[in-house]
Protein backbone atom coordinates (compact mmCIF):
# COMPACT_ATOMS: atom_id res chain seq x y z
CA UNK A 1 0.00 0.00 0.00
CA UNK A 2 1.38 3.50 -0.83
CA UNK A 3 1.44 5.41 1.91
CA UNK A 4 -1.72 7.89 2.41
CA UNK A 5 -1.45 11.96 2.54
CA UNK A 6 -2.07 13.39 5.32
CA UNK A 7 -5.57 14.26 4.15
CA UNK A 8 -6.62 11.30 2.91
CA UNK A 9 -5.48 10.01 6.52
CA UNK A 10 -7.96 12.74 7.96
CA UNK A 11 -10.66 11.26 6.23
CA UNK A 12 -9.81 7.68 7.11
CA UNK A 13 -9.91 9.25 11.06
CA UNK A 14 -13.22 11.00 10.19
CA UNK A 15 -15.34 7.63 8.89
CA UNK A 16 -13.61 5.83 11.65
CA UNK A 17 -15.37 8.33 14.03
CA UNK A 18 -18.23 7.77 11.97
CA UNK A 19 -18.61 4.03 12.35
CA UNK A 20 -17.66 4.43 16.35
CA UNK A 21 -20.93 6.35 17.03
CA UNK A 22 -22.44 4.85 14.74
CA UNK A 23 -21.83 1.41 16.90
CA UNK A 24 -22.96 3.09 19.93
CA UNK A 25 -26.71 3.60 18.58
CA UNK A 26 -26.72 -0.60 18.68
CA UNK A 27 -28.52 -2.84 21.38
CA UNK A 28 -25.82 -2.46 23.87
CA UNK A 29 -24.13 1.05 23.85
CA UNK A 30 -20.36 0.81 23.49
CA UNK A 31 -17.03 2.32 25.21
CA UNK A 32 -17.68 5.29 22.98
CA UNK A 33 -15.01 7.70 25.01
CA UNK A 34 -11.27 5.47 24.92
CA UNK A 35 -12.31 4.40 21.38
CA UNK A 36 -12.86 8.73 20.14
CA UNK A 37 -9.14 9.02 21.84
CA UNK A 38 -7.64 6.61 20.20
CA UNK A 39 -8.87 7.18 16.38
CA UNK A 40 -5.61 8.56 14.92
CA UNK A 41 -3.37 6.89 16.93
CA UNK A 42 -5.07 3.60 15.02
CA UNK A 43 -5.13 5.49 11.81
CA UNK A 44 -1.68 6.05 12.12
CA UNK A 45 -0.38 2.62 12.90
CA UNK A 46 -2.90 1.01 10.36
CA UNK A 47 -2.47 3.23 7.20
CA UNK A 48 1.26 4.85 7.43
CA UNK A 49 3.23 2.31 9.78
CA UNK A 50 2.65 -1.09 9.97
CA UNK A 51 3.22 -3.46 7.29
CA UNK A 52 -0.49 -5.24 7.08
CA UNK A 53 -2.23 -7.32 4.17
CA UNK A 54 -5.93 -6.97 4.96
CA UNK A 55 -6.32 -10.49 2.04
CA UNK A 56 -3.69 -12.42 4.47
CA UNK A 57 -4.72 -11.27 7.28
CA UNK A 58 -2.43 -13.82 9.37
CA UNK A 59 0.82 -12.97 6.61
CA UNK A 60 4.01 -14.51 9.14
CA UNK A 61 5.72 -11.08 8.42
CA UNK A 62 2.93 -8.79 9.23
CA UNK A 63 3.69 -6.58 12.13
CA UNK A 64 1.80 -6.69 15.50
CA UNK A 65 -1.28 -4.59 16.81
CA UNK A 66 -1.91 -5.54 20.13
CA UNK A 67 -4.94 -3.80 21.79
CA UNK A 68 -4.09 -4.15 25.31
CA UNK A 69 -7.43 -1.49 26.33
CA UNK A 70 -9.82 -4.15 24.99
CA UNK A 71 -12.64 -1.99 25.60
CA UNK A 72 -11.59 0.12 22.81
CA UNK A 73 -12.89 -2.80 20.21
CA UNK A 74 -15.43 -0.28 18.04
CA UNK A 75 -11.94 1.97 17.46
CA UNK A 76 -10.17 -1.02 16.45
CA UNK A 77 -13.28 -2.72 14.14
CA UNK A 78 -13.83 0.51 12.99
CA UNK A 79 -10.46 0.70 11.67
CA UNK A 80 -10.40 -2.62 10.29
CA UNK A 81 -13.30 -1.54 8.03
CA UNK A 82 -11.50 1.52 6.76
CA UNK A 83 -8.32 -0.70 5.96
CA UNK A 84 -10.43 -3.79 4.15
CA UNK A 85 -9.82 -5.85 6.61
CA UNK A 86 -13.52 -6.48 7.06
CA UNK A 87 -16.42 -5.01 5.47
CA UNK A 88 -18.22 -1.67 6.10
CA UNK A 89 -21.30 -3.18 6.30
CA UNK A 90 -20.16 -5.25 9.16
CA UNK A 91 -20.04 -2.27 11.62
CA UNK A 92 -23.98 -2.48 11.92
CA UNK A 93 -23.87 -5.90 13.27
CA UNK A 94 -22.12 -4.39 16.51
CA UNK A 95 -23.66 -6.38 19.60
CA UNK A 96 -26.51 -8.19 18.01
CA UNK A 97 -27.10 -11.53 17.46
CA UNK A 98 -25.04 -13.79 15.43
CA UNK A 99 -22.19 -10.73 15.44
CA UNK A 100 -18.46 -11.38 15.80
CA UNK A 101 -18.24 -7.71 16.95
CA UNK A 102 -18.28 -7.78 20.36
CA UNK A 103 -17.90 -5.29 23.28
CA UNK A 104 -14.41 -6.08 23.84
CA UNK A 105 -12.20 -7.55 21.09
CA UNK A 106 -13.03 -10.51 19.41
CA UNK A 107 -10.38 -12.93 17.86
CA UNK A 108 -13.06 -14.03 15.42
CA UNK A 109 -12.55 -10.91 13.67
CA UNK A 110 -9.67 -10.92 10.90
CA UNK A 111 -6.79 -8.32 11.94
CA UNK A 112 -7.60 -9.09 15.97
CA UNK A 113 -4.65 -10.97 17.31
CA UNK A 114 -5.98 -11.46 20.72
CA UNK A 115 -8.67 -11.65 22.64
CA UNK A 116 -8.38 -8.84 25.29
CA UNK A 117 -10.80 -6.88 27.85
CA UNK A 118 -8.84 -7.54 31.17
CA UNK A 119 -6.69 -4.95 31.32
CA UNK A 120 -2.90 -5.15 31.53
CA UNK A 121 -2.51 -7.72 29.33
CA UNK A 122 -1.17 -6.60 26.14
CA UNK A 123 2.20 -5.40 27.09
CA UNK A 124 2.87 -8.93 28.32
CA UNK A 125 1.87 -10.47 24.82
CA UNK A 126 3.86 -7.86 22.94
CA UNK A 127 6.66 -8.99 24.43
CA UNK A 128 6.01 -12.69 22.99
CA UNK A 129 5.38 -11.01 19.57
CA UNK A 130 7.92 -9.08 19.24
CA UNK A 131 10.38 -11.89 20.62
CA UNK A 132 8.97 -14.13 18.21
CA UNK A 133 9.19 -11.67 15.22
CA UNK A 134 12.93 -10.89 15.91
CA UNK A 135 13.89 -15.06 15.54
CA UNK A 136 13.06 -14.42 12.08
CA UNK A 137 16.04 -12.80 11.22
CA UNK A 138 16.86 -9.81 9.20
CA UNK A 139 15.23 -6.53 9.99
CA UNK A 140 12.24 -7.60 12.18
CA UNK A 141 8.51 -7.28 11.86
CA UNK A 142 7.27 -4.43 15.06
CA UNK A 143 4.99 -4.69 17.73
CA UNK A 144 2.69 -2.14 18.66
CA UNK A 145 0.53 -2.50 21.76
CA UNK A 146 -1.94 0.48 22.72
CA UNK A 147 -2.49 0.50 26.30
CA UNK A 148 -4.76 3.35 28.21
CA UNK A 149 -3.76 5.79 31.14
CA UNK A 150 -5.85 4.12 33.72
CA UNK A 151 -4.77 0.80 32.49
CA UNK A 152 -1.06 1.56 33.69
CA UNK A 153 -3.13 1.09 37.30
CA UNK A 154 -2.48 -2.78 36.58
CA UNK A 155 0.78 -3.92 38.25
CA UNK A 156 1.04 -6.25 35.31
CA UNK A 157 1.77 -3.81 32.73
CA UNK A 158 5.14 -2.76 35.18
CA UNK A 159 6.37 -6.49 35.41
CA UNK A 160 5.89 -6.56 31.55
CA UNK A 161 7.56 -3.55 31.11
CA UNK A 162 10.80 -4.37 33.15
CA UNK A 163 10.82 -7.79 31.17
CA UNK A 164 10.37 -5.61 27.70
CA UNK A 165 13.45 -3.56 28.95
CA UNK A 166 16.22 -6.68 29.17
CA UNK A 167 14.92 -8.48 26.29
CA UNK A 168 16.51 -5.00 24.54
CA UNK A 169 12.97 -5.68 22.36
CA UNK A 170 14.00 -2.90 19.44
CA UNK A 171 10.99 -3.74 17.91
CA UNK A 172 8.65 -2.89 20.37
CA UNK A 173 6.90 0.10 20.97
CA UNK A 174 4.16 0.91 23.79
CA UNK A 175 1.77 3.54 22.41
CA UNK A 176 -0.34 5.28 25.65
CA UNK A 177 -3.57 6.72 24.97
CA UNK A 178 -3.52 9.44 27.75
CA UNK A 179 -7.22 10.25 27.73
CA UNK A 180 -7.11 11.39 31.17
CA UNK A 181 -10.44 9.38 32.44
CA UNK A 182 -11.17 6.21 33.46
CA UNK A 183 -14.57 4.71 34.59
CA UNK A 184 -15.55 6.42 37.61
CA UNK A 185 -13.52 9.96 36.83
CA UNK A 186 -10.13 11.76 36.27
CA UNK A 187 -7.26 9.29 36.57
CA UNK A 188 -5.22 11.60 38.62
CA UNK A 189 -7.92 11.82 41.14
CA UNK A 190 -8.39 7.92 41.51
CA UNK A 191 -4.81 6.88 41.14
CA UNK A 192 -2.50 9.81 40.00
CA UNK A 193 0.03 7.59 37.58
CA UNK A 194 2.02 11.07 36.47
CA UNK A 195 4.50 11.81 34.64
CA UNK A 196 4.04 9.05 32.62
CA UNK A 197 6.62 9.42 30.26
CA UNK A 198 9.10 9.76 33.27
CA UNK A 199 7.73 6.37 34.23
CA UNK A 200 8.39 4.67 31.25
CA UNK A 201 11.92 6.27 30.73
CA UNK A 202 12.57 5.24 34.33
CA UNK A 203 12.07 2.20 33.36
CA UNK A 204 14.82 2.08 30.70
CA UNK A 205 12.47 2.56 27.36
CA UNK A 206 13.05 5.20 25.45
CA UNK A 207 10.14 7.95 25.13
CA UNK A 208 8.20 10.47 23.11
CA UNK A 209 5.04 12.41 23.92
CA UNK A 210 2.97 13.62 21.11
CA UNK A 211 -0.37 15.02 20.24
CA UNK A 212 -2.33 12.14 19.83
CA UNK A 213 -4.75 13.51 17.65
CA UNK A 214 -2.24 14.80 15.58
CA UNK A 215 -1.34 12.15 12.12
CA UNK A 216 2.10 13.86 11.34
CA UNK A 217 3.57 13.74 15.15
CA UNK A 218 1.92 10.06 15.35
CA UNK A 219 3.49 8.91 12.35
CA UNK A 220 6.73 10.68 13.17
CA UNK A 221 6.68 8.98 16.60
CA UNK A 222 6.34 5.90 15.32
CA UNK A 223 9.38 6.02 12.72
CA UNK A 224 11.91 7.61 15.14
CA UNK A 225 11.05 4.39 17.70
CA UNK A 226 11.91 2.54 14.53
CA UNK A 227 15.58 4.36 14.99
CA UNK A 228 15.84 3.98 18.31
CA UNK A 229 17.58 0.83 20.46
CA UNK A 230 15.88 -0.90 23.04
CA UNK A 231 11.65 -0.39 23.44
CA UNK A 232 10.35 3.02 22.68
CA UNK A 233 7.19 4.50 24.67
CA UNK A 234 4.93 6.84 22.46
CA UNK A 235 2.79 9.14 25.39
CA UNK A 236 0.00 10.05 23.08
CA UNK A 237 -1.81 13.27 24.82
CA UNK A 238 -5.53 12.47 23.36
CA UNK A 239 -9.05 13.74 24.35
CA UNK A 240 -11.67 11.24 25.70
CA UNK A 241 -14.41 11.33 23.50
CA UNK A 242 -12.50 13.68 20.87
CA UNK A 243 -14.36 14.75 18.09
CA UNK A 244 -17.75 14.22 20.13
CA UNK A 245 -18.83 17.88 20.86
CA UNK A 246 -21.14 17.20 23.91
CA UNK A 247 -19.23 14.43 25.42
CA UNK A 248 -15.43 15.45 24.47
CA UNK A 249 -13.39 15.48 27.64
CA UNK A 250 -16.06 14.00 30.27
CA UNK A 251 -15.47 10.77 32.29
CA UNK A 252 -19.09 9.87 31.49
CA UNK A 253 -18.30 9.45 27.49
CA UNK A 254 -16.31 5.91 28.93
CA UNK A 255 -19.24 3.53 28.25
CA UNK A 256 -23.09 5.20 25.91
CA UNK A 257 -25.57 4.09 24.66
CA UNK A 258 -27.07 6.81 21.92
CA UNK A 259 -30.85 6.95 20.84
CA UNK A 260 -31.50 7.43 17.48
CA UNK A 261 -32.15 11.09 18.16
CA UNK A 262 -28.84 11.59 19.86
CA UNK A 263 -26.83 9.71 17.58
CA UNK A 264 -28.55 12.21 14.43
CA UNK A 265 -27.80 15.42 16.86
CA UNK A 266 -24.23 13.69 16.83
CA UNK A 267 -23.81 12.59 13.53
CA UNK A 268 -24.51 16.49 12.05
CA UNK A 269 -22.34 17.72 14.38
CA UNK A 270 -19.29 16.10 13.84
CA UNK A 271 -16.76 18.04 11.15
CA UNK A 272 -15.81 16.93 8.34
CA UNK A 273 -12.58 17.15 7.14
CA UNK A 274 -12.10 19.78 4.10
CA UNK A 275 -10.65 17.01 1.62
CA UNK A 276 -13.62 15.07 2.44
CA UNK A 277 -16.16 16.16 -0.47
CA UNK A 278 -13.67 15.68 -3.32
CA UNK A 279 -12.74 12.07 -2.06
CA UNK A 280 -13.94 9.27 -4.01
CA UNK A 281 -15.22 5.77 -2.01
CA UNK A 282 -11.95 4.05 -3.40
CA UNK A 283 -9.48 6.80 -2.80
CA UNK A 284 -10.76 7.21 0.96
CA UNK A 285 -10.74 3.36 1.41
CA UNK A 286 -6.92 3.15 0.42
CA UNK B 1 2.75 -55.90 38.82
CA UNK B 2 4.77 -52.66 39.41
CA UNK B 3 6.78 -52.41 42.72
CA UNK B 4 8.12 -49.92 44.53
CA UNK B 5 12.04 -49.60 43.22
CA UNK B 6 15.00 -49.43 45.92
CA UNK B 7 15.87 -45.65 44.46
CA UNK B 8 13.83 -42.26 44.54
CA UNK B 9 14.53 -39.91 41.97
CA UNK B 10 12.95 -36.39 41.74
CA UNK B 11 10.61 -35.75 39.14
CA UNK B 12 12.11 -31.89 39.28
CA UNK B 13 15.56 -33.43 38.40
CA UNK B 14 14.43 -36.20 35.87
CA UNK B 15 12.87 -32.76 33.92
CA UNK B 16 15.83 -30.41 34.44
CA UNK B 17 17.95 -33.17 33.00
CA UNK B 18 15.50 -34.00 29.94
CA UNK B 19 14.64 -30.97 28.85
CA UNK B 20 16.91 -29.28 27.03
CA UNK B 21 17.18 -32.34 24.46
CA UNK B 22 13.74 -32.10 24.43
CA UNK B 23 13.16 -28.34 24.16
CA UNK B 24 15.63 -28.17 20.94
CA UNK B 25 14.02 -31.60 19.39
CA UNK B 26 10.78 -29.63 19.25
CA UNK B 27 11.68 -26.13 18.57
CA UNK B 28 9.87 -25.56 21.96
CA UNK B 29 10.70 -21.68 23.91
CA UNK B 30 11.83 -22.11 26.96
CA UNK B 31 10.50 -19.23 29.41
CA UNK B 32 12.06 -19.68 33.01
CA UNK B 33 10.75 -17.22 36.15
CA UNK B 34 13.97 -17.66 38.15
CA UNK B 35 13.28 -21.39 39.53
CA UNK B 36 16.84 -22.63 39.01
CA UNK B 37 15.09 -25.86 37.61
CA UNK B 38 16.40 -25.14 34.08
CA UNK B 39 19.92 -25.58 32.44
CA UNK B 40 20.04 -23.85 29.41
CA UNK B 41 22.49 -25.07 26.64
CA UNK B 42 23.67 -23.82 23.16
CA UNK B 43 20.91 -24.42 20.72
CA UNK B 44 17.81 -23.76 22.98
CA UNK B 45 15.66 -21.01 23.04
CA UNK B 46 15.61 -19.69 26.23
CA UNK B 47 14.31 -16.61 28.24
CA UNK B 48 15.01 -16.23 32.15
CA UNK B 49 12.27 -13.25 32.80
CA UNK B 50 13.09 -13.08 36.05
CA UNK B 51 10.29 -13.44 39.43
CA UNK B 52 7.49 -12.42 36.72
CA UNK B 53 4.97 -14.83 36.63
CA UNK B 54 2.27 -12.86 34.58
CA UNK B 55 4.48 -11.31 32.34
CA UNK B 56 6.35 -15.06 31.53
CA UNK B 57 2.81 -16.47 30.16
CA UNK B 58 1.78 -13.61 28.21
CA UNK B 59 5.26 -13.75 26.74
CA UNK B 60 4.64 -17.74 26.16
CA UNK B 61 1.79 -16.59 25.03
CA UNK B 62 2.44 -13.90 22.39
CA UNK B 63 5.29 -16.22 21.17
CA UNK B 64 3.13 -19.04 20.52
CA UNK B 65 0.59 -16.63 18.56
CA UNK B 66 3.38 -16.03 16.41
CA UNK B 67 4.03 -19.75 15.93
CA UNK B 68 6.27 -21.26 18.46
CA UNK B 69 5.70 -23.45 21.20
CA UNK B 70 6.48 -22.79 24.45
CA UNK B 71 7.34 -24.24 28.33
CA UNK B 72 6.92 -21.69 31.08
CA UNK B 73 8.82 -23.26 34.39
CA UNK B 74 7.42 -22.11 37.70
CA UNK B 75 6.79 -22.99 41.34
CA UNK B 76 2.95 -24.80 41.07
CA UNK B 77 2.15 -22.26 43.91
CA UNK B 78 3.10 -19.04 41.68
CA UNK B 79 1.82 -20.09 38.39
CA UNK B 80 -1.38 -21.32 39.40
CA UNK B 81 -2.61 -19.23 41.93
CA UNK B 82 -0.84 -16.22 40.81
CA UNK B 83 -0.98 -16.18 36.80
CA UNK B 84 -4.20 -18.20 36.55
CA UNK B 85 -6.01 -14.93 34.76
CA UNK B 86 -3.01 -14.74 32.07
CA UNK B 87 -3.02 -18.62 31.96
CA UNK B 88 -6.92 -18.55 31.85
CA UNK B 89 -7.12 -16.01 29.15
CA UNK B 90 -3.68 -16.42 27.26
CA UNK B 91 -3.54 -19.73 27.32
CA UNK B 92 -6.61 -22.11 28.10
CA UNK B 93 -8.93 -20.04 25.87
CA UNK B 94 -7.20 -19.87 22.71
CA UNK B 95 -5.85 -23.20 23.11
CA UNK B 96 -2.61 -22.54 22.73
CA UNK B 97 0.12 -24.92 22.25
CA UNK B 98 1.74 -23.88 26.07
CA UNK B 99 3.34 -26.11 28.40
CA UNK B 100 3.23 -24.50 32.13
CA UNK B 101 4.84 -26.44 34.21
CA UNK B 102 4.75 -26.22 38.39
CA UNK B 103 7.40 -27.59 40.25
CA UNK B 104 6.84 -28.02 43.87
CA UNK B 105 3.86 -29.27 43.48
CA UNK B 106 1.57 -30.58 46.56
CA UNK B 107 3.20 -30.56 49.81
CA UNK B 108 6.20 -31.03 48.50
CA UNK B 109 7.87 -27.83 49.07
CA UNK B 110 7.98 -28.76 52.93
CA UNK B 111 9.59 -26.60 55.29
CA UNK B 112 9.20 -23.49 52.88
CA UNK B 113 5.84 -23.38 54.72
CA UNK B 114 2.34 -22.92 53.33
CA UNK B 115 3.57 -20.03 50.79
CA UNK B 116 5.38 -22.31 48.68
CA UNK B 117 2.84 -25.26 49.09
CA UNK B 118 0.64 -26.07 45.95
CA UNK B 119 -2.51 -28.16 47.00
CA UNK B 120 -5.04 -26.15 44.61
CA UNK B 121 -3.52 -26.40 41.60
CA UNK B 122 -5.49 -29.59 40.43
CA UNK B 123 -8.43 -28.03 41.36
CA UNK B 124 -7.96 -25.04 39.40
CA UNK B 125 -6.39 -26.15 36.59
CA UNK B 126 -9.15 -28.68 36.12
CA UNK B 127 -11.36 -25.61 35.92
CA UNK B 128 -10.22 -24.74 32.75
CA UNK B 129 -11.51 -25.92 29.66
CA UNK B 130 -8.80 -27.48 27.06
CA UNK B 131 -6.51 -27.60 29.68
CA UNK B 132 -4.66 -31.27 30.26
CA UNK B 133 -3.32 -31.68 33.82
CA UNK B 134 -0.25 -34.06 34.37
CA UNK B 135 0.70 -35.48 37.55
CA UNK B 136 3.59 -38.42 36.64
CA UNK B 137 3.85 -40.93 38.90
CA UNK B 138 7.61 -40.85 38.93
CA UNK B 139 10.70 -39.77 37.30
CA UNK B 140 10.60 -41.47 34.21
CA UNK B 141 6.85 -40.87 33.67
CA UNK B 142 7.60 -37.38 34.45
CA UNK B 143 10.13 -37.77 31.06
CA UNK B 144 7.95 -39.24 28.72
CA UNK B 145 4.49 -37.01 29.80
CA UNK B 146 7.12 -34.16 29.60
CA UNK B 147 7.33 -34.90 25.90
CA UNK B 148 4.10 -35.72 25.33
CA UNK B 149 2.67 -32.39 26.90
CA UNK B 150 5.55 -30.31 24.63
CA UNK B 151 4.24 -32.37 21.61
CA UNK B 152 0.12 -32.23 22.64
CA UNK B 153 -1.84 -29.80 20.23
CA UNK B 154 -3.17 -27.22 22.90
CA UNK B 155 -2.61 -26.34 26.78
CA UNK B 156 -1.02 -28.55 29.34
CA UNK B 157 0.03 -28.04 32.80
CA UNK B 158 3.01 -30.51 34.29
CA UNK B 159 3.01 -30.79 37.99
CA UNK B 160 6.00 -31.61 39.28
CA UNK B 161 8.19 -32.83 42.85
CA UNK B 162 10.72 -30.55 44.33
CA UNK B 163 13.15 -33.60 46.19
CA UNK B 164 13.37 -37.23 45.57
CA UNK B 165 10.36 -39.41 45.24
CA UNK B 166 8.87 -43.29 44.91
CA UNK B 167 10.38 -45.08 41.55
CA UNK B 168 8.29 -47.48 40.33
CA UNK B 169 9.65 -50.91 38.55
CA UNK B 170 7.45 -52.16 35.49
CA UNK B 171 5.17 -49.61 35.47
CA UNK B 172 4.00 -49.77 31.75
CA UNK B 173 4.72 -46.36 29.64
CA UNK B 174 2.26 -43.43 30.54
CA UNK B 175 0.13 -42.30 27.38
CA UNK B 176 -1.39 -38.46 28.24
CA UNK B 177 -5.20 -39.09 29.34
CA UNK B 178 -5.54 -42.77 29.34
CA UNK B 179 -5.36 -43.85 33.54
CA UNK B 180 -3.56 -46.98 34.04
CA UNK B 181 -4.33 -50.37 36.06
CA UNK B 182 -1.34 -51.26 38.06
CA UNK B 183 -2.89 -53.55 40.31
CA UNK B 184 -6.08 -55.87 38.94
CA UNK B 185 -8.83 -56.17 41.85
CA UNK B 186 -12.26 -56.73 42.58
CA UNK B 187 -14.12 -55.14 45.60
CA UNK B 188 -11.86 -51.59 46.67
CA UNK B 189 -10.88 -49.25 43.66
CA UNK B 190 -8.01 -46.98 45.10
CA UNK B 191 -6.99 -44.28 42.35
CA UNK B 192 -4.16 -42.60 43.26
CA UNK B 193 -2.30 -39.47 41.81
CA UNK B 194 1.53 -38.58 41.85
CA UNK B 195 4.72 -40.45 43.14
CA UNK B 196 3.84 -40.43 47.45
CA UNK B 197 0.63 -41.36 46.89
CA UNK B 198 0.99 -44.40 44.53
CA UNK B 199 3.41 -45.62 46.46
CA UNK B 200 0.75 -45.45 49.51
CA UNK B 201 -1.82 -46.96 47.30
CA UNK B 202 0.52 -50.24 46.17
CA UNK B 203 1.29 -50.51 49.93
CA UNK B 204 -2.44 -50.17 51.29
CA UNK B 205 -3.61 -52.80 48.73
CA UNK B 206 -1.51 -55.41 50.37
CA UNK B 207 -2.61 -54.57 53.54
CA UNK B 208 -6.68 -54.58 52.65
CA UNK B 209 -5.36 -58.12 50.97
CA UNK B 210 -4.60 -59.18 54.53
CA UNK B 211 -8.24 -57.75 55.77
CA UNK B 212 -9.94 -60.10 52.67
CA UNK B 213 -10.76 -57.18 50.46
CA UNK B 214 -9.42 -57.15 46.71
CA UNK B 215 -8.29 -53.55 45.71
CA UNK B 216 -7.49 -52.92 42.60
CA UNK B 217 -4.87 -49.84 42.06
CA UNK B 218 -5.40 -47.59 39.42
CA UNK B 219 -2.68 -44.73 38.50
CA UNK B 220 -4.20 -41.63 37.12
CA UNK B 221 -1.56 -39.20 35.87
CA UNK B 222 -4.09 -37.31 33.73
CA UNK B 223 -6.35 -35.85 36.38
CA UNK B 224 -8.76 -33.13 34.25
CA UNK B 225 -12.28 -33.80 33.71
CA UNK B 226 -11.41 -34.98 30.01
CA UNK B 227 -9.93 -38.05 31.36
CA UNK B 228 -12.18 -38.90 33.68
CA UNK B 229 -14.35 -40.85 31.89
CA UNK B 230 -11.48 -43.22 30.87
CA UNK B 231 -10.94 -43.68 34.72
CA UNK B 232 -14.29 -44.98 35.22
CA UNK B 233 -13.79 -47.45 32.10
CA UNK B 234 -10.80 -48.86 34.09
CA UNK B 235 -12.57 -49.74 37.31
CA UNK B 236 -13.55 -52.81 37.57
CA UNK B 237 -16.73 -53.80 36.67
CA UNK B 238 -17.61 -55.42 40.38
CA UNK B 239 -15.84 -52.34 42.26
CA UNK B 240 -18.16 -51.95 45.80
CA UNK B 241 -16.10 -49.11 46.90
CA UNK B 242 -14.15 -46.12 45.77
CA UNK B 243 -11.00 -44.43 47.26
CA UNK B 244 -9.36 -41.53 45.32
CA UNK B 245 -6.12 -40.66 46.99
CA UNK B 246 -4.36 -37.34 46.18
CA UNK B 247 -1.94 -34.54 47.09
CA UNK B 248 -3.77 -31.67 46.74
CA UNK B 249 -7.17 -30.34 48.19
CA UNK B 250 -9.71 -32.64 47.41
CA UNK B 251 -12.59 -29.89 46.26
CA UNK B 252 -11.72 -30.03 42.09
CA UNK B 253 -9.20 -32.65 42.20
CA UNK B 254 -8.70 -35.65 40.48
CA UNK B 255 -11.05 -37.33 42.89
CA UNK B 256 -13.85 -35.02 42.07
CA UNK B 257 -13.43 -35.65 38.55
CA UNK B 258 -13.56 -39.22 38.98
CA UNK B 259 -16.70 -38.93 41.13
CA UNK B 260 -18.58 -36.92 38.95
CA UNK B 261 -17.74 -39.17 35.66
CA UNK B 262 -18.96 -42.61 37.64
CA UNK B 263 -21.80 -41.19 39.75
CA UNK B 264 -24.40 -42.72 37.96
CA UNK B 265 -23.22 -46.06 38.95
CA UNK B 266 -23.68 -45.14 42.32
CA UNK B 267 -20.32 -46.47 44.28
CA UNK B 268 -19.92 -45.17 47.64
CA UNK B 269 -16.78 -42.73 47.04
CA UNK B 270 -13.85 -42.10 49.84
CA UNK B 271 -12.20 -38.78 48.79
CA UNK B 272 -8.84 -39.07 50.49
CA UNK B 273 -6.56 -35.54 49.91
CA UNK B 274 -5.13 -32.42 51.58
CA UNK B 275 -7.29 -30.53 54.27
CA UNK B 276 -7.18 -27.02 54.44
CA UNK B 277 -3.82 -25.28 54.36
CA UNK B 278 -0.24 -27.09 55.70
CA UNK B 279 2.53 -25.83 58.27
CA UNK B 280 5.82 -26.00 57.53
CA UNK B 281 7.32 -29.40 58.07
CA UNK B 282 8.85 -32.07 56.28
CA UNK B 283 7.20 -33.61 53.29
CA UNK B 284 6.56 -36.54 54.99
CA UNK B 285 5.13 -35.19 57.75
CA UNK B 286 2.75 -33.38 56.01
CA UNK B 287 1.72 -35.93 54.36
CA UNK B 288 1.26 -37.94 57.93
CA UNK B 289 -0.82 -34.73 58.93
CA UNK B 290 -2.85 -35.31 56.35
CA UNK B 291 -3.55 -38.73 56.94
CA UNK B 292 -2.09 -40.21 53.69
CA UNK B 293 0.13 -42.60 54.97
CA UNK B 294 -0.13 -46.37 54.55
CA UNK B 295 -1.12 -47.16 57.87
CA UNK B 296 -3.68 -43.90 58.28
CA UNK B 297 -5.28 -44.88 54.67
CA UNK B 298 -5.49 -48.59 55.96
CA UNK B 299 -7.74 -47.69 58.92
CA UNK B 300 -9.90 -44.80 56.95
CA UNK B 301 -10.75 -47.17 54.11
CA UNK B 302 -11.59 -49.98 56.68
CA UNK B 303 -13.54 -47.85 58.42
CA UNK B 304 -15.30 -46.74 55.30
CA UNK B 305 -16.09 -50.18 53.85
CA UNK B 306 -17.38 -51.10 57.21
CA UNK B 307 -19.71 -48.40 57.57
CA UNK B 308 -20.89 -48.40 53.59
CA UNK B 309 -21.38 -52.02 53.70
Amino acid sequence: MDKPTPGEMEVHAHRVREHIVDMCSGPEGGHLGGSLSAVEILVALFFHTMDLDPADPEWKDRDAFVLSKGHAAMALYATLAERNFIEAEEIGTFCRTGSRLATHVNVAVPGVEFATGSLGHGLALANGTAWAQRQAGGRPARTFVLVGDGELQEGSVWEAAQVGRALDADNLVVVIDANEFQQTGAVRDVSDGAPIAGRWAGFGWHTVEVDGHDLAALCAAFDEAARTEGPTAVVCRTQKAKGVGVLAGRAVSHFVRLDEAKLRRIRAGMRRPVQHAATTEETGRA
Amino acid sequence: MPDIAPERVSTRAAFTDALPELAVRHGVLVVDTDTGSIKPTPGMDYLNVGIAENAAIGLAAGAERWGRRALVCTFAAFSVSRAYEFIKLDVAYPRRRICVVGTHGGASGGWLGPTHHATEDLALMNALPHMRVVVPADAHQAVSLLEQCLRYDGPTYLRLGRKDSPVFGGLPEPELGIPQEVRPGRDIALVATGPEILATALEVADRLAGEGYDAQVVNVHTVDPESADAVGRTLAGSCRWLVTLEEAWTSGGMGAQVAAAIGHRGIPWLPLGVNGFLPPGTHASLLEESGLTTEAVVGRVLKFVTASQ
